[in-house]
């Protein structure tokens, strides 16, 4: 990622830092107060328009702290082509702000001529893999970097997957050279929606190609048999099994630069900031170069 | 198979069918779409029918904020909801949704009572308009003082990017001030028993830097940017401010449009509009 930047004075996200997602709500403490955060990822989307403060806000940014954009409209796992405007749009953002990260999904969002504003699953076959693939190929090659893909929460499966979620994102990896943003809270919540091992996802997880790790709080439902349903809902604090399943990936792989989310109830700035001094914390413990810089 | 346009659904194949799923609450869960444990997924499948659903009126009220505080909670829940249906947006980019909302307002049953409601989404679809539209700097008006009358006359006044005219009938962004104050807390009763619901009114819509402001002008006023809007000369655009409105006042308006970075520049030679 370093390629990106050819002066020392830009800010930089390295393997040892965590961030949060940036909130206009926040721009005052961001840019004002006193905070141990050193990087922040926004939803492209929201800066597609032609000016105005978003884009002062964004300029600043990426003046002073490492960023990320994490597209959450491009449809990557859609069935039909790629939104070309939208991809334009992307490749612009990309050149203005020149991200340290950029990630999209392994979801769809788009059909035909509508938008679902949801990152809907798709199933896991050979014809889907090369659907995928085809589409990273495209965005990296208008993008001219590689891209970090995230795992999906899901709530339903498909009959027709004839491939696990860790050997499809393996495929996919192995055929674009993408990387992979790992979503410890997307694990845990498919995981207990399907019945299976968070802890056995994440040990058959291609964790050499992952870039970017996120942490985020879902809510829980409990549905008319009695079984609990989680949803990836960035409302609320990360829950106590996702930063057990986080330390422990951190242990055995090393840090990785790791983002909270929170985007819906959002808090005070500084609540986020002690998200983001925990996430810190567990990276400082394998970074012992740099386990000076923890925030107090 | 994909000739079918029928609302079965029956026809539909892969994301094709889940889409159609998503929109029809009350069409069966797509074929092949199943529960890990092997129970009944429909409710499930129903996380993805709120999500899609829930996440675009919230975009719609966060857009149209004072709008949705007008309508109370449980209305603006709905009507959002009703559009976000039947209008899906057409682009990612949700920053341009809810262009077509204040004509499904004006159009509504339940807005019937209350047609201001409609002039105020589109307010508030053109402060976002002006939000987002691209920067320039502001024209001055030492730089228009210079001129001489002769140039003045014959040129023209370019609109900044971020300005937007409107006419409405209703005093709208009186109300629109009242209302704001009313997010803020503000005790408001007086100010809204006090305005006068059968005054038509004119707004302006700007920014000369980074924050947005809404600006009711008199009709004359109204008259000459939007004369200015069209590409008339500046001469012919005052004309328009006269004939809108006998007691229009130019040096009043140029000075407070200046001020408010209404311009973006001064055009010497005038083009046909």
């Amino acid at each position: 990622m370093s390629a990106y930047h050819t002066t020392a004075s830009v800010p930089m996200i390295t393997d040892a830092d965590a961030g949060v997602g940036f909130k206009h709500a926040h721009a005052e403490a961001v840019f004002g107060d006193d905070h141990a955060v050193r990087w922040f990822e926004v939803h492209p989307e929201n800066y597609m328009g032609a000016g105005g403060m978003p884009h002062r806000l964004l300029t600043d940014l990426r003046e002073r702290f490492g960023l990320s954009l994490h597209g959450v409209g491009l449809s990557i796992g859609g069935e039909g082509r790629l939104d070309a405007d939208h991809l334009a749009r992307l490749v612009a953002l990309n050149e203005r702000y020149a991200p340290d990260l950029f990630s999209e999904h392994l979801a769809w969002s788009s059909h035909d001529e509508s938008y679902l504003n949801d990152l809907l699953p798709l199933p896991y076959t050979p014809q889907t893999v090369a659907k995928v693939a085809d589409h990273i190929d495209e965005v990296q090659s208008a993008l001219g970097r590689t891209i970090l893909l995230e795992n999906p929460s899901t709530y339903v499966v498909f009959e027709q997957s004839e491939m696990s979620e860790t050997d499809f994102l393996r495929e996919i990896v192995r055929r674009t050279g993408c990387g992979l943003l790992l979503d410890v809270n997307n694990v845990f919540v498919s995981a207990t929606n399907h019945g299976t091992s968070a802890q056995a996802y994440l040990d058959a997880f291609p964790t050499a190609s992952v870039g970017e790790i996120h942490l985020a709080g879902h809510a829980s439902v409990t549905l008319s048999d009695g079984a609990p349903l989680l949803i990836d809902a960035h409302d609320r604090a990360v829950a106590d099994p996702v930063w057990d399943l986080y330390e422990n990936l951190i242990a055995r792989i090393g840090p990785r630069p790791t983002l909270v989310e929170w985007d819906n109830d959002v808090p005070a700035f500084d609540v986020l900031a002690g998200e983001v001094a925990r996430a810190q914390a567990v990276l400082d413990t394998q970074s012992p170069l740099l386990g000076r810089r923890h925030v107090a | 198979m994909s000739l079918d346009v029928t609302s079965s659904g029956g026809e539909r194949e892969g994301q094709g069918a889940f889409a159609h799923a998503l929109r029809a609450p009350d069409a069966p869960v797509p074929h092949g779409i199943a529960r890990a444990n092997g129970a009944d997924p429909t409710e499930a499948f129903n996380i993805y029918r709120n999500n899609v659903v829930a996440s675009l009126a919230d975009a719609l009220q966060a857009a149209f904020p004072i709008t949705a505080q007008m309508l109370g909670d449980g209305l603006s829940r709905a009507l959002t909801a009703d559009f976000a249906r039947a209008h899906p947006p057409r682009s990612p980019v949700l920053g341009g949704y809810g262009a077509g909302f204040p004509r499904y307002l004006a159009n509504h049953e339940a807005t019937k009572s209350r047609p201001f409601l409609a002039e105020m989404a589109l307010l508030e679809r053109l402060y976002l308009d002006s939000y987002h539209a691209a920067d320039a700097a502001a024209l001055d008006g030492a730089t228009l003082a210079a001129l001489d009358p002769e140039t003045l006359s014959a040129g023209r006044l370019v609109l900044h990017p971020a300005t937007r005219l409107v006419r409405f009938r209703f005093p709208i962004a009186e109300m629109h001030a009242i209302e704001q104050a009313a997010m803020r807390g503000e005790d408001v009763g007086a100010a809204r028993s006090a305005l006068d619901l059968r005054r038509g009114s004119q707004a302006l819509i700007t920014r000369p830097a980074y924050q947005v402001s809404v600006n009711g002008i008199s009709p004359g006023a109204s008259a000459f940017l939007k004369a200015c809007e069209a590409g008339d000369s500046f001469a012919d655009a005052a004309q328009a401010g006269f004939e809108a409105e006998p007691a229009f006042d130019l040096q009043t308006t140029l000075s407070d449009a200046l001020s408010l970075g209404a311009f973006s520049h001064f055009s010497p030679l005038s083009t046909p509009s």
